[in-house]
């Protein structure tokens, strides 16, 4: 806006320069010509225009200047104070001398232009003037007088007469020039001093000609080109006959030099003094209003100025106070647009010098830690997908950090527990206890150590493989323990499964073979001697060769549980009914002792694909079990429900009223050969869990809240090969109602 | 025509503005300069001019002259040729200068007339202002120098001129309304 056109005038003095050389011009000349020079006279209308433009043009500067720092003061600019006390300052210094000496210069003006006059001198020229008017009308009248005297004679004579005495009466009394002239304004006669051109106008052409043939003679002064003041005087020749129109005599008479010039220098006097006095108000007014308008001037000047010089000297300063604002705001770009080369400049400088060193610093700064912060985020990203746990510790036991893997292994969070000791979690968690006695014993010795500790969770024995570092205290960090864990549990399940095949394999390998000789020998001495001996040794052998063939078949039936655990057949997949299989299996037990078999089948259970003869086998392994626990815990009945579980899973629960499992066999109770019956392999549920294993489903047990247990198997409906099966196993069983 | 007039009125312009800002107008009805005729007519191939002006000086102005103030009185008269298409085009500007004074020895009024250095006197005022307002004969251009077939009008005006007022006075006169003596422009035509 008007900003905008400011600006350009700040670029620098020379505008102010020639505006100031402009105002002193036409001041200085203004001044000149109020004192009457003739040249400046001439220029006084328009020098008297251009200063008040320049009044106009100052006042207008200096309203924009006002409204711009009320501006700066209503938003509450950086500067705009300084500014206003620089004005206030500087105007103060302009306008006070300058009022003092406007009110003695005005004061002095009046007075001084006053003294130049004097009543006494006015009252003295006025009689001077008085004096010289009666002097010279005196003489004229004088003149008139004889003129009249030498007129009356001359209407007697005849026209040669009076042309000669015309010439003789002039030559007498030294008369310039005289003529005769008829009323019609035709001159008669007409003599003059020789070598004279005409002087004067001809008196026809006057109206005093007019006033004479009124009757009356006239005399009167005026003057005549290159000889000064004249008398003129005119009169009327008297009339013989009436009727006749009167002639007239005129007559130019030379004013007597001496009385001439002093009449005229009175009356320039008089004239000039009386100009004078009645120009004093007017020539005050002039000298005042002069006065006022370079003064004016100059306090508008002093005004502008005060405003242009502080708007230059704060600005920089305000650029400085907008840089520090912003560099304290953090904005470490802002540069500074260079300034003069002063002091101020050099100031800027170095700030936008600072301000980049600054900005280079924090960019650094920003940079490593942006890179800390990436390798931070890399390393617990590497550290959450580990699946050993990793836990770090403060050299005196403080918790500082453990990952995902370490809490699903502990199944708790970790991260409340944050910075408290091992120790004081302990009493909250009983989990993390062999850890954290591991840890305690470990404290106090020096070095790295490996050990397998056993944790219980939710009633599950769980064997971990753990081990510490010590991690040196370095620059930028303080050290601590890392301690590293893998849950092995179902590693060492699978080696001791593995073992236990191994075994069974062997042990059928190597005692079947003796076997059937064995029991063959006993049949081959029980039919030969059996006849033959007394019938005392007759009974005798029966009896043994009747227990070698049984035992033998009970061996034999048990190392054929051997090599069905050993050498389960592979699956032999196929669509199946479940609630089918149950119903078939479940039959075969209905006539079993006093128990009662209660089915419960889901209907909405769907065709499964599974291998229909070991699931039978495991249905039966199952029922069997129950079975016998129902009667060892003299229960009466068993319950076998299925169901859907979720989209694709098929579960089999089987209930007994059975003593229940006592806690410490949890772990153990899908182990190989074992048992807690009298009768039986112990391999019964160990080959149910291969089976669910080898349909890549899941088998656990769990007591019931009032008697007995529970056995759940969850198999999946589309086969063993089906995706993510392990993770929705473990959903519906968190989602299976107790 | 209007054209010159026009920058002689803009030369003016400003000075009035400044005037008028410090001292408020308060014109005299009465007072003032009238043309009242204005007419040419051809004698020997040459336009001449009759006209009457009407000075109607006020008080303010007689009591300067009779102090010893020369009142300097001006007429303009303009010949220009009539453009249908555009403004009209000055060919002549003549100009009667007149200084009217009291010369207090005599009692009498002296007007003298600058143009041709002629000095007349009269016994009173009015017979001086009408002097100088009788403008008779005045020569104006030769016939010849009208093109044939174009028309031609004259404009005449008369004013007190305050450029040529003492300095002292003028700044007074510039302010002051009752010494902005001046007629409008009198318009007749020369030829059809």
């Amino acid at each position: 806006m008007a900003n905008s056109g400011l600006n350009k005038l700040n670029l620098g003095f020379w505008p102010l320069g020639v505006f100031l050389a402009l105002l002193a011009g036409s001041t200085y000349f203004l001044n000149e010509a109020a004192q009457n020079s003739e040249f400046f006279g001439r220029w006084y209308g328009i020098l008297f225009s251009v200063n008040a433009l320049c009044i106009l043009a100052l006042i207008g500067l200096i309203a924009i200047s006002f409204s711009r720092l009320l501006r700066q003061h209503r938003n509450q600019e950086i500067g705009a104070k300084l500014t206003s006390r620089l004005v206030l300052v500087f105007v103060l210094l302009a306008v006070v001398p300058a009022s003092f000496v406007y009110y003695f210069s005005l004061s002095f003006l009046q007075r001084g232009v006053d003294s130049w006059f004097n009543t006494q001198i006015e009252s003295s020229l006025s009689s001077a003037l008085e004096l010289s008017r009666s002097a010279l009308e005196e003489h004229m009248h004088g003149i008139l007088v004889q003129m009249s005297n030498f007129a009356k004679e001359l209407p007697k004579k005849s026209d040669e007469t009076i042309a000669r005495e015309i010439s003789e009466w002039r030559a007498a009394n030294g008369a310039l020039e005289i003529s005769l002239v008829k009323p019609t304004g035709e001159t008669i006669i007409s003599n003059r001093v020789e070598n004279t051109v005409v002087a004067g106008r001809p008196v026809s052409t006057t109206n005093i000609f007019l006033q004479v043939r009124q009757g009356s003679d006239f005399v009167g002064l005026e003057p005549v080109r290159n000889l000064g003041l004249m008398v003129r005087a005119v009169v009327v020749l008297p009339q013989d006959d009436s009727n006749a129109a009167s002639r007239v005599l005129q007559g130019l008479f030379p004013l007597d030099e001496r009385m001439g010039v002093v009449a005229q220098r009175v009356q320039e006097a008089f004239s000039a003094y009386k100009e004078l006095i009645y120009l004093r108000g007017p020539l005050k007014s002039s000298f005042v209003l002069t006065l006022s308008l370079a003064l004016l001037q100059s306090v508008l000047l002093a005004v502008w100025s005060a405003f242009y010089f502080a708007h230059r000297i704060v600005a920089p300063l305000r650029i400085l106070a907008i840089g520090t604002r912003a560099v304290a705001a953090g904005n470490y770009e802002h540069q500074l647009p260079p300034q003069r080369d002063d002091e101020i400049g050099t100031l800027i400088q170095s700030f936008n010098d600072m301000t980049r060193r600054v900005a280079a610093a924090r960019d650094e700064a920003k940079l490593n830690q942006t890179r800390a912060e990436e390798q931070k985020i890399y390393f617990e990203t590497v550290l959450s997908r580990l699946s050993s746990g990793v836990i770090t510790l403060e050299f005196d036991g403080a918790l500082r950090t453990a990952n995902n893997a370490a809490e699903h292994i502990l199944g708790v969070s970790l991260a409340p527990f944050q910075g408290q000791h091992f120790a004081e979690i302990e009493n909250i968690l009983p989990v993390i206890a062999p850890l954290a006695r591991a840890v305690e014993e470990q404290l106090s010795k020096e070095g790295d150590w490996r050990r397998e500790i056993t944790i219980q969770r939710d009633g599950r024995r769980l064997l971990l493989m753990c081990r510490s570092s010590t991690l040196p205290a370095s620059e930028g960090t303080d050290g601590g323990i890392v301690l590293v864990f893998d849950d092995i549990t179902a590693l060492i399940q699978a080696e001791k499964h593995a073992a236990w095949g191994e075994v069974a394999r062997r042990l059928a390998h190597e005692i079947k073979n003796p076997l059937t000789p064995i029991q063959l020998s006993a049949e081959h001495l029980r039919h030969k001697y059996l006849d033959k001996l007394p019938p005392e040794d007759a009974q005798l052998l029966d009896k043994s060769t009747r227990t070698i063939v049984n035992q033998v078949d009970a061996m034999k039936e048990m190392l054929k549980a051997f090599i069905d655990y050993a050498q389960i057949p592979s699956l032999r997949l196929q669509e199946l009914n479940l609630n089918d299989l149950t119903h078939d299996v479940c039959d075969l037990y209905k006539d079993a002792g006093k128990i009662e078999i209660h089915v419960e089948l889901a209907t909405n259970v769907p065709i499964i694909f599974a291998d229909k003869l070991q699931l039978r086998q495991l249905l039966h392994n199952l029922l069997k079990n129950a079975i016998e626990a129902t009667r060892a815990g003299g229960g009466k009945r068993v319950k076998l429900t299925t169901s859907l579980r979720g989209a694709d899973i098929a579960e089999i629960v089987v209930d007994d009223e059975g003593p229940g499992i006592a806690q410490e066999l949890f772990n153990t109770i899908f182990d190989p050969y074992f048992t807690t019956k009298a009768k039986g392999t112990g391999l019964g549920l160990a080959i149910a869990k291969k089976i669910v294993d080898e349909h890549n489903g899941h088998i656990s047990a769990e007591n019931l809240p009032e008697k007995g247990a529970r056995f759940i198997v969850q198999i999946p409906v589309s086969g063993p090969k089906s995706e993510s099966w392990p993770s929705r196993l473990r959903e519906s069983k968190e989602g299976r109602p107790a | 025509m209007r054209c010159c007039r026009n920058t002689k009125r803009a030369r003016f312009g400003a000075l009035w503005l400044a005037a008028y800002l410090l001292f408020a107008p308060h014109w005299a009805a009465a007072a003032g300069v009238f043309v009242r005729t204005a007419e040419t007519f051809l004698l020997e191939e040459v336009y001449r001019l009759n006209a009457n002006v009407d000075f109607r000086l006020n008080s303010s102005v007689i009591e300067a002259l009779h102090n010893g103030v020369t009142l300097p009185l001006n007429m303009e008269i303009e010949i220009a040729r009539k453009r249908s298409y555009m403004w009209d085009e000055t060919i002549a500007t003549v100009s009667q200068q007149f200084l009217l004074a009291y010369e207090p020895l005599p009692r009498r009024y002296a007007v003298t007339n600058i143009n041709n250095g002629s000095i007349t006197f009269y016994s009173s005022l009015y017979d001086a202002i009408d002097a100088i307002g009788a403008i008779k004969n005045l020569r104006l251009i030769d016939a010849k120098a009208l093109e044939p077939g174009s028309s031609y009008v004259g404009s005449i005006r008369s004013f007190l001129d305050i450029d040529r007022l003492p300095i002292a006075l003028r700044m007074i006169a510039y302010a002051n309304s009752n010494w902005r003596l001046g007629s409008e422009w009198y318009v007749w035509p020369i030829r059809d």
